[in-house]
């Protein structure tokens, strides 16, 4: 009895109705209180200090450790580059039949048009079934839940909360997230989504396929822009390999995003987009 | 007067330096680059931070910044927010309240309350992916034990930070 009545269990239960009230807030708005919020805005310019720091160090130190791999990917890209110099010009070609077609049949032209928010990967978050960062911009800088996240190679996530100098990131390796993708090759819609068992490997998984389906190793998958959730087209990765389920009734593809999420510095957040396919 | 005024000055600073550390600790673990192993997890050592302080400065300290390291870890990840504050509040109060009547001061002591924070952490983490996403929990709990492996190492180092700042900061009979 007396406990009850000391000081101790007086701070106590203010801690415990201050959380509790935290975590009921979060539950009806699904949004962080304007503490947390505040919190985040002052902390996330530290992040950034300290991200900057580590990668000063990184690049000098990295000068010396990583010359060998740097000289390899190097080869690999040429490589690459020249492959895709050969299919540029088929492209071209496709891409101005497609064209004369749709002056022909009045069609309208495809068009995308962006609008994007430049932000700096504060942190990187790994946790047990967590993949997620958290950027230098918010709600301030017009970014909104919701809102895509990309990088020049394709999406990597979508903001899950923000305040007015930071936002969360889900990230596709994350296994609340979850979105429709086409097969760019086939046009089979398909859904992406995060593994646990393969997130430890950098991949996700596209789920729920037949055992033949027509989808294999090198396939492009893209955002489907159904119900204008994120737009078209947006690469999220490329197949790996394709394998049965457990049951042995689905199949599912293994994915590998467009960028390495660990290594990602600089994002765009798309505040708004209109896409005309 | 004076003996009084250079006690507060001296639990000013050390509040301070308390909470530059936690801050410094939050940001230095998500920094880019730094997630570990060979599954590239992000290393939390904050309950082993927060149970140091507890120990050192008791409830009260512990507490209050307990709280505020769980609102900086729900900044980052998507559990629900206030539940990482709860917790690690908790963790704080009971170190700084109840362990230290039957623990001593002791590295020993703060890594023992730390691991068992992360124990029952990794069993509620089991549990709620288990029940909503499906994820078996013994895989979790994997995932837990090396995120708790590498935690405890740069705990360790909290540890040595904390004592020290208390050593410096507290008068020699007040130790």
């Amino acid at each position: 009895m007396k406990f009850l009545r000391s000081r101790l269990f007086a701070f106590i239960m203010c801690i415990v109705l201050l959380c509790v009230g935290l975590m009921l807030h979060s539950a009806y708005t699904g949004e962080s209180s304007r503490l947390t919020r505040l919190l985040g805005t002052v902390v996330t310019p530290v992040q950034n200090a300290v991200a900057g720091a580590f990668d000063g160090v990184n690049g000098f130190f990295g000068y010396f450790y990583r010359y060998s791999s740097l000289v390899e990917e190097n080869r690999r890209l040429q490589e690459e580059l020249a492959e895709y110099r050969e299919m540029e010009q088929k492209y071209l070609n496709a891409i101005n039949e497609n064209t004369e077609l749709r002056k022909l049949t009045g069609l309208k032209a495809k068009y995308r048009d962006f609008d994007f928010e430049l932000c700096q990967v504060a942190s990187v978050y790994r946790g047990s079934a967590q993949a997620g960062m958290v950027l230098s911009k918010g709600s301030s800088a017009g970014i909104e839940q919701g809102d895509t996240v990309m990088t020049r190679g394709g999406m990597i996530g979508y903001v899950s909360d923000l305040g007015p100098g930071y936002c969360e990131v889900v990230t596709v390796l994350d296994v609340a997230f979850k979105a429709e993708a086409k097969v760019a090759r086939t046009r089979e819609t398909v859904i992406a989504e995060g593994d646990f068992q393969l997130m430890g490997d950098g991949y996700f998984r596209l789920s729920y396929l037949s055992p033949d389906c027509d989808i294999q190793e090198g396939d492009i998958i893209e955002t489907s822009g159904y119900a204008g959730v994120y737009p078209q087209g947006l690469i999220l990765g490329t197949v790996k390999r394709v394998e049965l389920d457990s049951s042995g009734l689905m199949a599912y593809a293994v994915v590998q995003p467009v960028e390495d999420i660990s290594e990602v510095r600089w994002v765009y957040a798309v505040k708004d987009f209109e896409v005309v396919d | 007067m004076q003996f009084t005024l250079s006690v507060d000055r001296d639990r000013l600073i050390k509040t301070v330096l308390y909470f530059l550390l936690v801050t410094l600790a939050y940001a230095i673990c998500g920094t880019r680059g730094m997630v570990w192993g060979p599954d590239m997890v992000t290393v939390n050592p904050m309950p082993f931070i927060i149970a140091a302080i507890a120990f050192y400065e008791g409830p009260y300290m512990g507490g209050g910044l307990g709280l505020y390291a769980g609102l900086l870890l729900s900044i980052q990840s998507h559990t629900h927010e206030g539940f990482e504050a709860l917790v690690l509040a908790m963790l704080g109060i009971l170190c700084g309240s109840a362990a230290v009547l039957f623990m001593r001061r002791t590295f020993a002591s703060v890594m023992v309350c730390g691991l068992s924070f992360m124990a029952v952490r990794g069993i509620i983490s089991s549990i709620y992916y288990q029940l909503f996403y499906g994820i078996p929990w013994q895989g979790i709990m994997v995932e837990y034990l090396k995120i708790t492996f590498l935690s405890a190492l740069a705990g360790a180092l909290g540890w040595v930070i904390v004592s020290n700042i208390h050593r410096r900061f507290t008068p020699k009979g007040n130790y």
